[in-house]
């Protein structure tokens, strides 16, 4: 039972670069990634199966996650 | 008509009149407005290769549909005319406190015609407009123009886009400045307002914007308001310093002008978090902004001095300090104080005295042309002197009365091979070898090498675009992905700036296509899918090309500096550059719809509904 999770761009210099898998139905994302949140300095979008969801969604089985960062640079 | 007033303020200098003309709602519902809009004037009302600084030119300051309502992010405006740097079709765009306000003003956009005798500034309010005075502002910085403005008009609430003493010498590199901490920075407007003699453009309206569905508009505005303001979180702790840092690791942020491989050291002294405690960081957000990535510092120098105000942003720590080697972020504040109150841009500023230091490494200029100063890099001290001279065009800074090439061209030999511009604007503080589509984004920008439309560096943070179906960014570092990311990178920003929205609502905020669409049908009462959006962002830059053409300009402008085409030898970017250029340059024609020459062609410029505008190609 479990679901990966991409980090994308920024992320990747604070976590996994490839995809991460973790069990399904447990924490929610914000959870799962308020850890990396708070060393990359950056809040972040999830994208699961190509739809914006809230960080308080709880991934289910076969969900594709995409995490991407909200930073940006002028 | 909803969503806009459908009127068009002309304010001829020469005459000192002024008058209001009708917009028919084709034109919104064709172009939107702001950016779009802007250019479509200049096509149709000014010459083929106008001179930017005569009384011929014009200048155009728009806005869009969502200065309707408090929409996140409306404090945008857009500026539009031909450029003194490039000589091309030129956009430039602030945000800050003045676009709402004059929207209100009961017009969408004011154009500037001719030239006045004596310095001016012009005051627009409900329905029409006052041109007045400013010989007493003549002289002063874009801080203390804003300050006596609000005195003068007897409202502190009234903001004023204005001039500093540079945009009043016509300085190609003279920007526009909102507030004190927001600019049309970049390709020399301001130069043309000092060329008509206009000071500064104050608004104030408190007329109501007619609204499809002015409660749900407000009520979805609201809702968007708070939820950027959770997602921006973050990004307004840090601002856009934050991404030095994760830039740097990637081989993005410009090094020695362009020639180092990497700084670690400086990007962890110069970036944020360290940024934000050092200089004292309060967030310093423009009007109806739920995120506030400005900057405002307090910082003591050693010797007592404060400085309070805007403190420097990613470009300008990029351009100012990792470029030139300087890590003395209290220095860098500095510099960006003095370039803001001149009224220069930074990150050209930046670029110049990256090239001045390389010049004198190479022995091609010696103290007897720097007035006795060692241009070392990572001098605190020369990049202060040398702000101070290109903001006034004295000693060295006389050397780009015609921006960077006529600089090379002043001092010689091999210099014109290691600048490093498109069309005469130097490169911002993105380096393509880092990110390819960059290469050609910078080649085809129609004001020149410009990160902001479209800004495919936002690509490598991690940002793509899902509702336009694409399923994560595209490689930054594939040479058949470059084209691509930067055209649908370019539609989305250019859209932005046709709305006139901060771009960074998206990169910063997460705002969404969908939401946009919702908001535009609550204020105009139409209902455009996102790809359908996204056109309206390829009709500017279509209109733009077409202005460039029209002049002369093709693909042989389109260039790739020769130092983009050095890979480094270490760190992140080693064995990387975004070539071949001529290639993706074919790629990108084709996606675009345009000749094997650059040429829009008129099927494509018909899909667009903008058939009619062929008759403007040579
Ligand atoms: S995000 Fe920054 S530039 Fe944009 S409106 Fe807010 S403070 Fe201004």
């Amino acid at each position: 039972m479990a679901v990966t999770i991409r980090l994308l761009g920024l992320f990747r210099q604070y976590g996994p670069p490839e995809p991460w898998v973790v069990p399904a139905g447990e924490r929610s994302i914000g959870e799962l990634l308020a850890e990396m949140e708070e060393k990359a300095h950056a809040g972040y979008i999830p994208i699961v199966n190509g739809e914006r969801k809230s960080k308080a969604y709880v991934p289910e089985e076969g969900d594709e996650i995409k995490i991407m960062p909200l930073v940006t640079g002028g | 008509m909803y969503g806009y007033w459908g009127k068009l303020l002309r304010v001829n200098l020469t005459s000192r009149a002024c008058r209001i003309d009708d917009i028919p709602e084709e034109t919104f519902d064709l172009l939107l407005g702001g950016s779009a809009l802007g250019a479509k004037i200049l096509l149709e009302e000014t010459p083929a290769k106008v001179d930017p600084l005569s009384p011929e030119n014009k200048l155009i300051f728009a806005v869009g549909p969502f200065q309707g309502v408090k929409f996140p992010g409306n404090g945008k405006w857009s500026v539009i005319t031909k450029g003194p740097l490039t000589g091309t079709f030129l956009e430039s765009a602030g945000t800050g406190h003045w676009a709402p306000y004059f929207k209100q003003c009961g017009i969408d956009a004011v154009v500037f015609e001719g030239r006045a005798d004596s310095p001016v500034y012009v005051f627009i309010k409900d329905g029409g407009a006052e041109i007045r005075d400013a010989a007493f502002l003549w002289g002063k910085d874009t801080i203390e123009t804003g300050e006596l403005i609000k005195e003068d008009l007897g409202d502190r609430r009234i903001n004023a886009l204005n001039i500093g003493p540079a945009g009043e010498r016509m300085h190609p590199i003279a920007c526009i400045s909102c507030d004190g901490h927001s600019f049309a920075g970049r390709g020399g407007a301001g130069a043309v307002m000092g060329s008509k003699n206009l000071k500064a453009v104050a608004a104030w309206g408190t007329m109501e914007v007619p609204v499809h569905d002015p409660e749900k508009a407000a009520e979805f505005a609201k809702e968007t308001f708070r939820l950027l303001s959770g997602q921006g979180e973050k990004f307004r702790a840090h601002g856009t310093p934050r991404v030095i840092v994760p830039l740097e690791g990637i081989g993005d942020t410009p090094i020695k002008y362009w020639r180092g491989d990497e700084n670690k050291r400086g990007a962890a002294l110069l970036g944020a978090p360290r940024y934000t405690e050092y200089l004292n960081v309060k967030p310093l957000p423009c009007i109806n902004c739920p995120i506030g990535c400005h900057r405002h510092i307090r910082f003591e120098y050693p010797d007592g001095t404060v400085l309070e105000g805007n403190g420097p942003e990613y470009e300008t720590i990029g351009m100012m300090g990792s470029n030139l080697l300087v890590e003395d972020l209290g220095a860098v504040a500095k510099a960006n104080d003095m370039a803001n109150r001149l009224g220069i841009d930074t990150i050209s500023c930046g670029a110049w005295i990256g090239f001045l230091m390389e010049c004198w490494e190479y022995g091609w200029i010696t103290p007897r042309d720097t007035g006795g100063l060692s241009l070392k890099w990572g001098d605190p001290d020369v990049l202060l002197a040398l702000v101070e001279q290109i903001g006034t065009m004295t000693g060295m800074g006389g050397w780009f009365r015609e921006g960077i090439r006529g600089a090379a061209r002043h001092i010689g030999g091999e210099a014109e091979k290691i600048t490093v511009e498109v069309k005469n604007m130097d490169y911002p503080a993105h380096d393509p070898r880092a990110v390819y589509a960059l290469g050609v984004n910078y080649a085809v920008g129609t004001r020149g090498a410009c990160h902001e439309r479209g800004n495919p560096q936002t690509s490598a943070l991690g940002g793509y675009f899902p509702e336009l179906g694409q399923d994560g960014p595209y490689d930054r570092q594939t040479p058949e992905f470059a084209a691509k990311t930067a055209v649908i990178h370019q539609d989305v920003s250019v859209l932005m700036n046709c709305m006139t929205i901060c771009q960074f609502m998206m990169g910063g905020g997460g705002l969404t296509l969908t939401e946009i669409r919702t908001a535009y049908r609550y204020l105009t009462g139409k209902d455009v899918p996102v790809e359908e959006l996204v056109k309206f962002g390829e009709r500017a830059w279509q209109l733009q090309r077409i202005i460039n053409v029209r002049d002369g300009l093709d693909r042989k402008d389109d260039t790739l500096p020769l130092k983009m085409t050095v890979p480094a030898m270490v760190g992140p970017r080693a064995g990387k550059t975004p070539t071949p250029h001529d290639r993706i340059l074919d790629d990108y024609y084709e996606l675009r719809g345009w000749d094997r020459n650059g040429i829009p062609t008129r099927e494509r410029l018909e899909s667009l509904g903008l058939g009619r505008f062929a008759a403007f190609l040579p």
